[in-house]
C-alpha cells in the first residue's frame, strides 16, 4: 500500500456522488401521507445557565423551528412522502431503520445530496420507533439538531406498539441528546474534507430530552410523566447522542418489548438499559402504586465510560380508577419550540449555476444563507462526470450476465 | 445442458458400441455399426437427458454461492458423466432383451457386466464431459457468484475440514468450498483434527489512509511480516479440534497470547517461542490477544490496542451453517474493528511505559481499513472484483454471516442500512431466537455474530431498478466517523451490496 495520500482519501471532501438540485423520485406514487421538511439554521435555545445555543433543524408548514425536529407519525403500510427542501445548502434525510432503495435512503455516497427539493418515498413495513436525520456531515448536522422522531403506528392507529402488541395509555418519545456548544459555532461543511476541524473532540455540556436540558427535564411538561397506577406508560427511547446512554428506571416495573422497530421475541424486565447511539428501545412501565419516581439517563464517555452527564425526569403516579377500555392514549406532546434568531450571513456561493447540467432549478427560499457554501469547485465535477458515466454504464451489464447464467 | 446430454449419449454410446463390436457381440438384424451406434445412442438419449438433469438438480441443491465457477462446472460434468454411464449401463439388459443381443466371447457375470459397461461408458464419457466443462468455463469465465461473499460455511464437516485447517491473513477466502470439488473430500474421515498455527510478534509502521505512518505491533504468520491491510491472522478450527499455536516473540519486550477462559501463554521473553495447545472451544467467535500491560479493566489493555489481537473461529462440529428464515448462510465474513492511536505508537516505538488512561485514537478501522478503503476493499482476486474480505455482495436471499469483533477500546454502534441484521450470538452465547437490529451495540472486546439476510429492502415503495444497490454500514458513535477531526476518511465504515 502506498504511503502517499491516496486519491480517494478525501472521502467526503471530494465526493464522487452527485449533489442534485431537484432529483426525481423514481416510480413516484400517490402518497397516503406527506410531510414537508424545510431546513432552518437559525433556531436559538436558551440553556438553563442562560447561555444561548444555535440549532439547525427541519420544520414543516406550521411547526416553526423546534428541537428535535417535528415528529413524523405514520401507519404501517402507508405510502409516505417526505418532501425535503434544504433551500440554501445541501442536506438529506435518512429515515433511520426504514429500509427503502438507496435513492430514498438519504445517504450521499450511495445516491445524492439534495439542493432544492427531493421527495423521499417509502412504505414502512414495521410498526415501531424510528427516527430521521440529516446524513450530510452527519456528526455535525445531527449535533446541530437535524433529527426528529419517526413513529410507525400499526394500521389501526396509536394505542398499541405493534399489531397484536401490548396496549398503552400514556406515550412518551424521548430523544436523548448531548450538546457541546463549541460544535454549534461550526459551519456546514466543517471537517468534511477530512481536515482536522476538531470533530473528534466532543465535550458535552448540556444533556437533554426532547430539547429540554437537565434539570428542567424534571419539571418540563414535555418530558415528565403524570400517570395513574394501573395505566401502561410506553417509553419510546431514541439515543440521539454519540455516547452510550444508560437508563435507570428508578424502581418502576419496566418491560422492554421492542427495539429498532422490531418486537422482541423474548421481552424482558429491566431495571436499567444501555442504549448505543441511534438505538431505539420501546419500554412499557406499569406502575402498581402511587408515588414519585425518578428516571435517570446517564451519558457515558464512549471510550472510558465515565458518566459525563445525567438527565433526570419525574414520573408521578397517582391512585385512580383503572383506564376505561377504549380511551385513546395520551400521546407524546412533541418537541421544544426554538426562538427564531438572526439568520447567519448569506453565503458566497450556492447551488445555483454551479453546474449547468445538474442544477436547472434556481435556488429559492429563505434569505438565510447556508452556514457554509455548497462545495462545488468549478473544475472537479466536470472531471468526475465521465468517470461516473463509465461506472453507470458498467452496472447494467452485470445483471444481464448473471441472469443468463441463472437460467442455465 | 442438452448439449452435454447429447455429447454423453453419443460419445459414451460410441465407446460401448466399439467395445462390444470388438468383442464380437451381435444383435438380430444388426444394422451397420455406424447406424447402430447412432440408433442406440438415440435410444440412450432420454436416459442421458434425465441423468444430466438429475445431476444438475443434485448440484443445484448443494450449489454454494461465492464459489469459483470452474469447480461446479467440473463437478457437473463429472457427475453427469457418471450418472449417464450408470443409467445407460443399467438400461443395457433391457436393450439386450429387446433386441436379442448375443454377447461375443464369454459372457461375464450379470453384475460384473453392468459394472464393466458402466466403467466403459464412464471412460468414454469423462473426457467428453471434461471437454464440455472446459468449454463451459471458457464461455462463462465469471464465477457463479462472484458478487457473493467469499466464504462458505460447511455443508458437511468432512467437506470443509481441510479448508478450516488453513489460516492466513487472506481470511475467510480460504474457507471457500465448492460442492463439486468437495465430492472427493466427502470420503475423508471425520476425525478430530489438529490445527497448527505459527504466529510471530512483529512491529513496524503501518500506513494510514491519510499517509501517516503509525507504529504498530502485530501477530502475523511469518517472521518480519507486517500486515499493511487486513485484519491479521484468523485461526479457524472445528470445536474440539486441538489447536497448537507456536508464538515467537521477535521484539525486545515480553508479549503473550491469550484467549479468555481458553488459553494463556503467559509472558513470552524476547526471542523466545511459546507453544500452547488447547481444545477449540464451543462454536463461536473468539478474540485472542496479548494480555500484558492490561489494567484491571481489560478493555484498555495497551498491548492489544497497539495491535496485538486476532480472531479464532470455532466452527460447529455438525458443519451446519446458520440460517435465516430457513435460508442457509452462503457466505461468511469476519469484521475486526480496531482503533489506532498514533501517540501510543510513538511511545511503544520509544519503549516508554503507556498510561492506559490516555488512549486517543485517530483512526477506526474494519479489517485494517478506514473510510473509502473500508467501503471499497481490494478484491481478493482481480478477476472477481466483487470478492473481497469485508463487503458482502450478493443476491436477494443469499444470507451472509458476519462475525463482528471489537478490538478497540471504544463503544461502537454498528448501523446497517437497507436490512436489519439478526444477532444470533453474543460473546459466545447463542441467542435462540435472535434479535433483529439496525444498530448493534459493540462494547470493547465484544464478539457478535449477525446474519445479514439479503432481504429485498422491506420498505421500498417503487419497483426496483436494475442495478446493484449499495447500502452503507457505519458506526453511529459519530466520533468514530469524525475521527482525526473530520468526517469519514478515518472513520469506521463498511457496506453491503444487493442485486435486487
Amino acid at each position: 500500500m502506498s504511503p502517499a495520500l491516496p486519491d480517494d482519501a478525501g472521502y467526503g471532501c471530494r465526493p464522487d456522488w452527485p449533489q442534485l438540485s431537484n432529483p426525481e423520485t423514481h416510480g413516484r406514487l400517490e402518497p397516503d401521507v406527506r410531510f414537508l421538511r424545510k431546513v432552518f439554521n437559525n433556531g436559538d435555545l436558551v440553556m438553563p445557565d442562560g447561555e444561548t445555543v444555535r440549532f439547525w433543524g427541519f420544520e414543516d408548514e406550521t411547526s416553526g423551528p423546534t428541537l428535535p425536529s417535528p415528529t413524523m407519525r405514520v401507519r404501517r403500510g402507508q405510502l409516505v412522502h417526505v418532501v425535503l427542501r434544504p433551500s440554501t445548502s445541501v442536506h438529506t434525510i435518512h429515515h433511520h431503520g426504514i429500509e427503502p432503495d438507496p435513492r430514498n435512503d438519504g445517504v450521499g455516497h450511495t445516491s445524492f445530496e439534495v439542493g432544492s427539493e427531493y421527495t423521499y418515498q417509502f412504505r414502512p413495513s414495521r410498526a415501531g420507533t424510528f427516527f430521521y436525520h440529516c446524513h450530510v456531515n452527519t456528526a455535525l448536522h445531527v449535533q446541530m439538531g437535524m433529527y426528529g422522531a419517526l413513529i410507525v403506528d400499526p394500521p389501526e392507529g396509536p394505542g398499541r406498539v405493534f399489531e397484536g402488541g401490548p396496549r398503552y395509555d400514556v406515550e412518551r418519545v424521548w430523544a436523548t441528546s448531548m450538546v457541546d456548544p463549541r460544535w454549534h459555532e461550526m459551519s456546514h461543511g466543517a471537517g468534511l474534507c477530512g481536515g482536522d476541524a476538531g470533530l473528534n473532540r466532543f465535550d458535552p455540556k448540556y444533556f437533554m430530552i426532547n430539547g429540554v436540558a437537565h434539570p428542567q427535564t424534571r419539571t418540563s411538561e414535555r418530558v415528565k410523566i403524570d400517570a395513574r397506577a394501573g395505566q401502561t406508560i410506553l417509553l419510546r427511547l431514541v439515543n440521539a447522542g454519540y455516547f452510550p446512554q444508560r437508563y435507570r428506571f428508578g424502581g418502576l416495573p419496566t418491560e422492554v418489548v421492542a427495539s429498532d422497530g422490531v418486537p422482541l421475541v423474548d421481552p424482558f424486565a429491566a431495571d436499567s438499559l444501555l442504549l448505543a447511539p441511534a438505538e431505539r428501545y420501546d419500554c412499557l412501565i406499569r406502575p402498581t402504586r402511587a408515588g414519585k419516581f425518578t428516571i435517570a439517563v446517564e451519558f457515558e464517555d464512549w471510550i472510558y465510560r465515565d458518566v459525563v452527564g445525567v438527565v433526570e425526569t419525574t414520573v408521578t403516579v397517582a391512585e385512580g380508577p383503572p383506564p376505561e377500555p377504549g380511551t385513546p392514549p395520551e400521546l407524546d406532546p412533541g418537541p421544544t419550540p426554538l426562538n427564531q434568531g438572526d439568520a447567519p450571513s448569506p453565503s458566497a456561493s450556492s447551488l445555483e449555476g454551479a453546474s449547468g447540467t445538474e442544477a436547472p432549478g434556481a435556488v429559492t427560499g429563505s434569505s438565510h444563507g447556508p452556514a457554509h457554501p455548497v462545495r462545488r469547485p468549478a473544475k472537479k465535477p466536470k472531471k468526475k462526470k465521465p468517470k461516473k458515466k463509465k461506472a453507470r454504464k458498467k452496472a447494467p451489464r452485470k445483471p444481464r450476465r448473471r441472469r443468463g447464467r441463472g437460467r442455465r | 445442458m442438452l448439449g452435454l446430454a447429447l455429447a454423453l449419449a453419443y460419445g459414451g454410446g460410441l465407446a460401448l458400441n466399439v467395445v462390444h463390436t470388438a468383442e464380437g457381440g451381435h444383435e438380430r438384424n444388426e444394422p451397420p455399426w455406424v447406424l447402430h451406434w447412432f440408433l442406440d445412442a438415440s435410444l440412450a438419449l432420454p436416459v442421458a437427458v434425465m441423468a444430466v438433469l438429475a445431476s444438475s438438480a443434485l448440484l443445484r441443491l448443494r450449489r454454494p454461492v461465492g464459489a469459483d465457477f470452474r469447480r461446479p462446472a467440473a463437478a457437473f460434468a463429472g457427475l453427469s458423466a457418471l450418472t449417464v454411464s450408470v443409467s445407460v449401463a443399467l438400461s443395457a439388459p433391457l436393450h439386450a432383451a429387446a433386441f436379442g443381443v448375443r454377447h461375443g466371447g464369454e459372457e461375464p457375470g450379470f453384475i460384473a457386466h453392468l459394472l464393466r459397461d458402466a466403467a466403459l461408458g464412464l471412460a468414454g464419457n469423462l473426457p467428453i464431459a471434461a471437454v464440455f466443462c472446459s468449454i463451459l468455463v471458457l464461455i462463462r469465465p465469471r464465477p457463479i457468484a462472484a458478487r457473493a461473499a467469499p466464504a462458505v460455511p460447511p455443508t458437511s464437516r468432512a467437506a470443509t475440514r481441510r479448508d478450516f485447517l488453513k489460516v492466513g491473513g487472506a481470511g475467510m477466502a480460504v474457507a471457500t468450498v465448492a460442492a463439486g470439488a468437495g465430492l472427493a473430500r466427502l470420503a475423508e474421515p471425520a476425525e478430530a483434527g489438529q490445527v497448527d498455527v505459527a504466529l510471530w510478534v512483529n512491529q513496524g509502521d503501518v500506513a494510514m489512509i491519510d499517509g501517516v505512518k503509525v507504529f504498530r505491533w502485530q501477530f502475523t504468520d511469518a517472521p518480519g511480516k507486517l500486515d499493511q491491510d487486513g485484519r491479521g491472522v484468523v485461526i479457524s478450527a472445528v470445536a474440539g479440534d486441538t489447536v497448537a499455536v507456536a508464538v515467537t516473540n521477535t521484539l525486545d519486550e515480553p508479549h503473550s497470547f491469550a484467549i479468555d477462559g481458553v488459553v494463556d501463554s503467559g509472558p513470552i521473553a524476547p526471542g523466545q517461542t511459546a507453544r500452547v495447545s488447547f481444545e477449540a472451544p464451543a462454536p463461536g467467535t473468539y478474540l485472542y490477544r496479548d494480555r500484558l500491560n492490561e489494567p484491571a479493566n481489560p478493555w484498555f489493555g495497551a498491548n492489544r490496542l497497539l495491535g496485538l489481537y486476532g480472531v479464532l473461529i470455532s466452527h460447529p462440529t455438525d458443519g451446519k451453517p446458520s440460517s435465516f428464515e430457513g435460508r442457509p448462510v452462503v457466505a461468511e465474513f469476519v469484521w475486526v474493528m480496531s482503533s489506532i492511536c498514533p501517540a501510543w505508537g510513538e511511545q511503544a516505538r520509544a519503549n516508554r511505559a503507556i498510561d492506559t488512561r490516555t488512549f486517543d485514537p485517530r483512526y477506526f478501522t474494519i479489517n485494517g481499513r478506514s473510510g473509502t478503503r473500508a467501503v471499497h476493499p481490494p478484491p481478493l482476486d482481480p478477476a472477481h472484483p466483487h470478492l473481497n474480505d469485508t463487503v458482502p455482495h450478493g443476491r436477494v436471499g443469499e444470507t451472509a454471516l458476519i462475525r463482528m469483533v471489537n478490538a478497540t477500546a471504544s463503544t461502537h454502534a454498528a448501523h446497517f442500512h437497507g436490512n436489519h441484521v439478526r444477532v444470533i450470538a453474543v460473546n459466545g452465547l447463542a441467542l435462540p431466537h435472535g434479535i433483529d437490529k439496525d444498530v448493534v451495540l459493540m462494547e470493547p472486546m465484544d464478539r457478535k455474530d449477525v446474519l445479514l439476510p439479503f432481504e429485498f429492502p422491506l420498505d421500498v415503495a417503487a419497483p426496483p431498478q436494475d442495478e446493484p444497490w449499495h447500502f452503507p454500514m457505519h458506526c453511529h458513535s459519530e466520533l468514530s466517523q469524525s475521527a482525526g477531526g473530520g468526517l469519514y476518511p478515518s472513520g469506521m465504515l463498511s457496506g453491503w451490496v444487493i442485486e435486487p
